[in-house]
């Protein structure tokens, strides 16, 4: 196939302006346009860019496999060749002499992992959305939103160089907030949906900056694509320039700021606080945008540039704190919450940090795997949430839940399974994917850090008992009204919840070290293989993976174990947890008292000293320059008086006037 | 202080011409008016008289017949320019200059 | 030398009548000013050796025109005058232009007599005398030239002066609004 790679955004993206053409025309009508028309559609073009994807990858796939078996079939022991990554320029976008960027789209293998299940679960949630949304007036404006925003990730991802993905970083960012303030009506909607803008604005701020010293560091000669970039800091000609403490210092200060906005993205200390209000949106939303791919593109920002990460080692030792951290944080206000959104919500939070963590103490490929199977539990999680929400007629409060096992038994087996991912247990895809992490950290990051991940770990596998005690296995607690309508979801909301189900239980198979299954960490290698050889975070040295995965599976069932003392103890029904419910509090409004401080109240100083000092300035500086020319017209009006004396007098200044003109050499 | 210098006549022609100007601008009745334009054309007819006799021959007396046409216009002009005096009078009831601000009546 | 003494009487005379026309309370005796002013001028021609002019001056000036102009104060002397104020603000303004043209007049006098000094020329030969028979053989004389047309000229220009003066004011001679004559551009 050929590489038509502008495709791949292109598709989703007519099915935004086809549906949001539908929107329009169907505006004026009292029911809105068709359902089923809109639907297809808008699962349609997703579905076929995941058919794409899954063709381009046969593309790379091919290619490589092939060489694979003709080495084998040789007996030549060459051992795996690069893949050649395939490229395609659009136009040329900036072109002044020294910066010259040009609009294209790269696939490679970390572009085409994540576009597997970026498209993947894109079309399910979109056929989830089909079912969810079906009773909504605005069904065929959020398909259309969805579109849009599956075509901003794909671009995002796809996207040659640091531009091409800001412009699709931007993108997601206004689809979540259009999406976050789907239901506009009700203004608080619209409040989540402006904070969660505003600080993926700051974030930006901190990519932009990012990229304009990473420039500097470049130099004029390179152009700034992913490969270039990639290719110079592999240079060991420049490994030289790059140990000199200016060109050093540059570098950090640039991974520092684009460490920024890759916070903001994902959801990181210090740009976290909007997460938790992103849940105002519609659960396909959350479960899409908020679980599975936006968030991610954080982390992915990082692998992408993981050539130059390597050489800023301060930044990563940020990166893994704060990873640690808000993965710690996280956990433990999940433990507090209510809301089952908010619950995940903070969950998403907490394995973000894992993520972050993962980068931070150079296992890249650990993170992004990671990416990858957080992408299907937390998916199967929220499309649950939104399952039992919906068969409670809107009910999101999880005191007024319970026993829902037996009357909703798809919708649990599907959320049992990415409970089983997510808390660890042996051989689901969290098990996988976190106990990887926690190898790499012990090995690279320290016992500190090492501490903290497992902790956090066990703290996880507590809040996501009592989330599913509450919820399912619990008395039923619930309200009249939502009992009476009690029924399952219709097909299109469950087949893609059983789809993910599975995913959550065989996806961590990817890459299986003990089993010798790491097709994921193969595919992996040429992106971010030659910055974790510099980090030195290979495999093996230090205690057994098995060891270790035998530790994780002790801190999850520990966790469960916790859990059911405490609702055993009857803790859970007065939803305090003891001492730590009102630090825990405190600390969810923490940070919305910090960005207060840093950016609210600067902002407002400023708006004030504009308003009361600036302004009245300016009008004052207008008002006597009006003041100047009507005393000018007034002067000038007096000589045209009607009075005759006056028009004599002002002849004879004339006069006069001529007379030094005509005489001024005597004078 | 021998003979007469004409400039000492150019000196009072001048001083006599802005008196004269003084006259014009600075009253507002309307006689006074008349008269400053008097003494202005006087002071114009002394300058001219005064560089007349610094001339030879014929052009210095040539120079003496400017000042009688002069003195025929000024009585021409005096005599319509009071006319019109009367006229104003009669139609404002006033000879003051500040108050002839509208040329319609 | 007597010359001098003459001038000197002659122009601080007609210079304190001239500032006495310009600060005179009532019109007449504006007039009487104007006419001190003008005999002192007419003693001044006759220094200089214009004795035509300086009769013409007092025959035509003083005794005509100013006459004239004291008849029509007298005429409105009685028709109720107005009670215009002799001086206000404007007036102290206004001396400043024509102070201004003083100075600049008498600048580039002085500055012009600097430069050349200019002399009067001695009155011999006596045809150089403005006397009657030089001036009117100057305009009449042997040719018919451009001052005898200017003559004619300054006749006319006296004779529509007379016309217009009796249509100006013929309409207080008639009374208020005569309906028979029309008034120029209507109201």
């Amino acid at each position: 196939m050929t590489p038509q790679l502008w495709l791949l955004p292109a598709l989703p993206f007519l099915g935004f302006l086809i549906n949001g053409a539908l929107a329009l025309f169907g505006s004026r009508t009292e029911h809105g346009p068709s359902r089923g028309l809109s639907g297809f559609l808008g699962v349609l073009f997703p579905l076929a860019t995941f058919i794409l994807v899954v063709l381009a990858w046969q593309g790379l796939f091919l290619e490589r496999d092939s060489i694979l078996r003709l080495n084998h079939d040789l007996g030549l022991g060459l051992g795996i060749p690069p893949v050649k990554p395939f490229g395609q320029v659009l136009w040329t976008w900036i072109q002044t002499g020294e910066l010259n960027v040009d609009f294209g789209f790269r696939f490679d293998e970390l572009a085409g992992i994540m576009l597997l299940f970026i498209t993947g679960i894109g079309t399910l949630i979109h056929l989830y959305s089909v079912g969810y949304m079906a009773h909504d007036r605005g069904f065929a404006r959020f398909m259309a939103y969805m579109n849009l925003f599956l075509a901003n990730m794909v671009v995002l991802v796809l996207g040659n160089g640091p531009l091409v993905t800001f412009m699709g970083w931007e993108g997601v960012g206004l689809c979540s907030y259009l999406l976050i303030g789907f239901w506009h009506h009700d203004a608080s909607n619209g409040a989540a949906a402006k904070k969660a803008f505003l600080v993926n604005r700051a974030g930006d701020l901190g990519f932009l900056l990012g990229l304009f010293l990473l420039w500097q560091v470049l130099g004029t000669g390179t152009p700034l694509t992913y490969e270039a970039i990639a290719n110079w800091f592999r240079d060991p000609a420049h490994a030289i320039l790059l140990a000199s403490a200016p060109v050093a210092a540059l570098v950090t200060a640039s991974t520092l700021l684009l460490l920024l906005g890759a916070t903001g993205k994902s959801a990181q200390i210090p740009l976290l606080t909007w997460l938790p209000d992103a849940m105002a949106g519609p659960t396909p939303v959350s479960a899409l945008i908020h679980a599975a791919t936006m968030v991610t593109s954080g982390v992915f920002l990082l692998a992408r540039l993981s050539d130059v990460f390597a050489h800023a080692p301060l930044t990563l030792e940020v990166v893994a704190w704060i990873g640690a951290g808000t993965a710690a944080w996280a956990a433990v206000t999940g433990l507090v919450q209510t809301d089952i959104k908010k619950i995940l919500a903070y969950s998403t939070i907490s394995q973000l940090g894992y993520m972050f963590l993962a980068a931070g103490v150079g296992a890249f490929d650990a993170g992004v795997f990671h990416v990858f199977t957080h992408a299907f539990f937390k998916g199967v999680l929220f499309l649950g949430a939104g399952s039992v929400i919906h068969a409670l007629s809107g009910e999101q409060d999880v005191r007024r839940m319970g026993g829902l096992w037996r009357k909703l038994p798809l919708t649990f087996a599907a959320m049992f399974c990415g409970w089983y991912a997510i808390v660890g247990l042996p051989f689901g895809a969290g098990f996988w994917s976190k106990d990887l992490i926690l190898e790499k950290v012990l090995l690279r990051g320290g016992p500190a850090l090492y501490l903290v991940a497992l902790a956090t770990a066990v703290v996880t596998a507590v809040y996501m008992t009592r989330m599913m005690i509450l919820v399912f296995w619990s008395k039923p607690r619930l309200s009249p009204e939502a009992a009476s309508h009690l029924h399952e979801s219709p097909l299109t909301m469950q087949i893609p919840m059983w789809v993910l189900g599975f995913g959550s239980l065989v996806a961590g198979f990817a890459w299986a070290d003990p089993f010798h299954l790491d097709w994921f960490s193969r595919h992996m290698s040429e992106s971010v293989g030659p910055a974790q050889a510099l980090l030195g975070a290979g495999a093996g040295g230090g205690p057994s993976a098995i060891l270790l995965e035998s530790v994780g599976v002790v801190a999850s069932l520990l966790g469960i174990l916790v859990a059911v003392a405490l609702h055993r103890s009857g803790k859970f029904r007065e939803n305090s947890t003891g001492p730590l419910s009102m630090p825990a509090r405190a600390w969810t409004l923490l940070f919305d008292g910090i960005h207060g401080v840093a950016g609210i109240w600067p902002v407002r100083i400023l708006s004030w000293i504009l308003d009361n000092i600036v302004q009245p300035l300016l009008v004052g500086m207008a008002r006597v320059f009006g003041w100047c020319v009507e005393m000018a017209g007034g002067a000038a009006r007096m000589a045209q008086t009607p009075r005759l004396r006056w028009n004599l007098g002002l002849s004879v200044l004339g006069l006069v006037a001529l007379l030094i003109l005509l005489a001024r050499n005597i004078l | 202080m021998g003979a007469l210098q004409p400039i000492q006549l150019q000196v009072l022609a001048a001083l006599l011409f802005a008196l004269g100007l003084a006259t014009v601008m600075a009253r507002r009745n309307l006689f006074f008016v008349l008269m400053g334009v008097e003494l202005m054309l006087n002071a114009a007819n002394l300058s001219f008289l005064s560089w007349s006799r610094t001339m030879p021959g014929n052009v210095g007396l040539e120079g003496q017949l400017a000042p009688i046409f002069a003195i025929a216009v000024a009585a021409a002009e005096a005599c319509v320019g009071l006319a019109m005096l009367l006229s104003v009078f009669r139609s404002r009831e006033s000879l003051d200059t500040d108050a002839f601000d509208r040329m319609k009546e | 030398m007597i010359t001098q003494v003459y001038f000197w009487i002659f122009s601080i005379v007609a210079l304190a009548t001239g500032l006495g026309v310009l600060v005179s309370r009532h019109p007449i005796h504006a007039a009487l000013c104007l006419i001190g002013t003008m005999v002192s001028l007419a003693g001044i021609y006759s220094l200089i050796a214009a004795p035509f002019l300086a009769t013409l001056q007092i025959l035509v000036y003083a005794g005509a025109i100013v006459m004239l102009l004291v008849f029509v104060i007298m005429v409105l002397n009685s028709a109720k005058d107005d009670h215009t104020p002799r001086w206000d603000a404007f007036g102290w303004a206004a001396l400043a232009p024509a102070a201004a043209t003083a100075f600049f007049l008498l600048r580039v006098l002085l500055g012009a007599d600097a430069a050349h000094s200019f002399a009067l020329r001695p009155t011999d030969p006596p045809a150089a005398r403005g006397t009657v028979e030089a001036l009117s053989t100057l305009l009449f004389g042997d040719r018919i030239g451009a001052w005898s047309f200017l003559f004619l000229v300054v006749g006319l220009l006296l004779l529509s002066a007379v016309v217009g003066a009796v249509l100006l004011a013929k309409h207080h001679l008639d009374g208020p609004a005569a309906p028979s004559t029309p008034r120029p551009g209507g109201h």
